[in-house]
């Protein structure tokens, strides 16, 4: 009789012991999908933050007074002057200095403006990162030339690199 | 003995019922994780890719505009081109229309072309939608995006210039 009494006690401690079990697992199994569903909602926005960020630098430099053409001292919007442009490459080029000073409104990022008919290709500003993902976009701009005060179809492609 | 043989055969029996309901459970818990993975698995955002290109055609729509012509319009504005469509339409050789559209063919070719964008262009009178006097598409099939449209003013009657883009 105790014989049995033991047997019926060692199979309810079996049977509690799969029931723990399978618990757990499940436990395991919930918390490994709500892991990799977090991760993937952090990248998500981690990205479209990023995205953001490009648009945001490329209204910077539509805006920039260093390359904006003007009119009678009235700034035109969506338009760039050649020869400013040129110069501001170059300003930033020779003055390590001052190119500090644009990294903290471009950041890492690579600025480039040029024209679709004539051979005029302009790398404003370049703090770019080796092996690092890019966001780039491009919108039409008017290149003016204040020689002759034609304005030509421009593009202002920005790329930001984040590391 | 045949007691005994009896009680190891329902043992045995309540084991494996327990070993079955364990691996139904199992079973069912990686599908409804892989279903629910799947499910809520993130689509690409469109609402930011449409506010993008809107962007893009408004931008394109008002450099296109200012853009000096040729020598073939007397280097005038693209937009008093396009106006000139609508009246003598004689202020580029051989004709306004022609060249209005050679260009920004042109233009489209270097830019939306070389981006993978389709696009349907369209300049036509207010209320004629439908017979516009240039008609620049590059689409598979009818786009169904908010357009920006761009209205001149010329001599009592408004012209409307549209550009739709999406990305392929």
């Amino acid at each position: 009789m105790s014989l049995l009494v033991l047997r019926k006690s060692q199979i309810k401690i079996g049977e509690n012991i799969a029931v723990l079990l399978v618990f757990f697992i499940l436990v395991g199994i919930g918390l490994i999908f709500y892991w990799s569903f977090f991760r993937e909602s952090a990248e998500r926005e981690s990205f479209e933050q990023f995205d953001i960020k490009t648009v945001e630098i490329q209204q910077k430099v539509f805006f920039l007074p260093e390359l904006q053409c003007s009119e009678n001292n009235i700034p035109r919007d969506g338009c760039v002057d050649k020869y400013k442009a040129q110069a501001l490459s170059e300003f930033i080029e020779n003055n390590p200095g001052e190119k500090v000073f644009y990294y903290n409104i471009f950041g890492f990022s690579s600025i480039r403006v040029y024209d679709i008919d004539y051979d005029y290709d302009v790398v404003v500003y370049n703090n770019s990162i080796e092996n690092a993902t890019t966001s780039m976009t491009k919108l039409p701009v008017l290149l003016y030339n204040p020689n002759n005060s034609t304005y030509d179809f421009g593009v202002m492609e920005v790329q930001v690199f984040k590391k | 003995m045949g007691y005994t043989g009896k009680r190891n055969k329902k043992n045995k029996k309540s084991q494996m019922e327990v070993l079955g309901l364990v691996v139904i459970v199992l079973l069912i818990s990686v599908a409804l994780i892989f279903f629910i993975t799947v499910s809520l698995k993130a689509k690409p955002s469109t609402t930011k890719v449409t506010f993008e290109n809107k962007l893009l055609s408004t931008a394109m729509i008002n450099v296109i505009l200012g853009t000096t012509t040729s020598a073939a319009c007397g280097y005038g504005e693209m937009r008093t081109a396009i106006i000139d469509m609508f009246e003598e339409n004689n202020f580029c050789v051989p004709n306004s229309t022609s060249y209005v559209e050679e260009r920004i063919s042109e233009i489209f070719s270097k830019t939306l072309d070389e981006w993978q964008k389709d696009y349907v262009f369209l300049i036509y009178e207010e209320g004629r939608e439908y017979s516009p006097l240039i008609n620049i598409t590059k689409a598979e099939k009818p786009l169904n995006v908010e357009a920006s449209i761009y209205t001149l003013p010329s001599k009592g009657r408004n012209i409307m210039i549209r550009l739709d883009i999406v990305t392929r």
